[in-house]
């Protein structure tokens, strides 16, 4: 790898935790950061830290070695969510988070589930907000939820509006910015006035 | 080891969720994933200048104090982060603005040929264009020079 390689990685890790803390901590009161106190940028330098150390142990092409960090960035940040969380159940009971590991276990869907995320209150209401003045996003937000049971490849979804392939790419990046500068907090913390 | 299970498959959910709704990062190009990092509220110089005094303070903390190597991987990447020093400040600097008037004389070369093209007369943009090689004169022409005769043949008759 050369040193730009090295620079673009971080780019993408902090990029990627980016995207998972806005969406995990959109799940509602579950699924918060708690004392931690990480910036993104902190889970991307931690993983990088594990891997330049060795800690990490990958062998692998380029393109695979930057799949498996940002599935390492996605883990570290799932499991300091869990860590600290406690879930206050309808009885006012304190549930620990090695309980609450059982209990979504049990559970048929993943919390972060396509259909899952896309039902969640919260998180739907950010969407919302971000596509509100723009119509193909609005577009590309339907035409996701058109596919019932699959996740939709982006051929997929251009063929279901009849644009080019390139056009998705374009609506998927621009609302990955939209999303990032909005941020899901602030849509919970309104939700729940 | 359950709980570990657990986390890779909401992990994994979860990077299935994100690549059906924004794509994947290492698809981005570098001005994009700036682009993206900004509308997060982060600078990219800054997040490199963060991330490389985080790993030199774990390598001086875990290796150098105690007299350890290293890791090569973590020296490349020490490296490869490093935030450029003053003189490599000063040379990028230089490089801009020569860049920068290059690329102005370049717009102002472009632009006054595009000038003289668009707005003057073709015969205009001929160099040996002259009065004298006017195929037919106007009258107020043929007034001037039969004037001009006339006080020359004055002086000879003088």
């Amino acid at each position: 790898m050369n040193d730009a390689e090295y620079r673009r990685l971080l780019k993408i890790l902090t990029v990627r935790a980016c995207r998972v803390l806005r969406v995990a901590t959109s799940k509602g009161d579950d699924w918060v950061l708690g004392e931690s106190g990480k910036s993104p940028a902190d889970f991307a330098a931690e993983t990088l830290i594990l891997w330049s150390t060795n800690q990490l142990q990958f062998t692998g092409t380029h393109e695979k070695l930057v799949a498996f960090l940002t599935r390492v960035t996605t883990n570290a940040i799932i499991s300091a969510l869990r860590k600290p969380a406690v879930k206050t159940g309808r009885s006012g009971k304190t549930t620990l988070a090695d309980e609450l590991t059982e209990d979504a276990k049990s559970k048929p869907e993943s919390l972060f589930d396509l259909r899952s995320l896309l039902r969640d209150g919260a998180f739907r209401e950010a969407l919302d907000q971000c596509t509100a003045d723009d119509e193909t996003l609005k577009e590309y937000v339907v035409a996701i939820e058109a596919f019932e049971d699959t996740i939709p490849a982006a051929r997929d979804i251009a063929e279901l509006l009849g644009v080019p392939v390139t056009d998705i790419y374009n609506r998927r990046k621009k609302l990955a910015r939209r999303l990032g500068k909005h941020g899901f907090t602030e849509s919970r913390r309104r939700s729940q006035v | 080891m359950k709980k570990k299970n657990e986390e890779n498959r909401q992990a994994e959910s979860l990077e299935e969720s994100l690549k059906a709704l924004f794509g994947e990062e290492r698809d981005l190009t570098d001005a994009e994933l700036d682009e993206e990092l900004d509308a997060c509220g982060i600078d990219a110089v800054e997040l490199q200048a963060n991330a490389h005094k985080q790993l030199f303070d774990y390598s001086n903390h875990h290796y150098r104090t105690l007299d350890r190597d290293v890791p090569a991987n973590l020296e490349k990447t020490l490296r490869a982060l490093r935030p450029p020093s003053a003189s490599e400040k000063a040379k990028a600097i230089v490089r801009t603005a020569e860049n920068l008037v290059g690329s102005f004389l370049d717009t102002a070369k472009t632009k006054s040929s595009e000038l003289l093209s668009t707005t003057l007369p073709i015969q205009t943009r001929q160099p040996q264009f002259a009065f004298r090689n006017k195929k037919e004169l106007s009258a107020a022409d043929k007034d001037l020079l039969q004037s001009e005769q006339e006080a020359v043949d004055s002086l000879d008759e003088s």
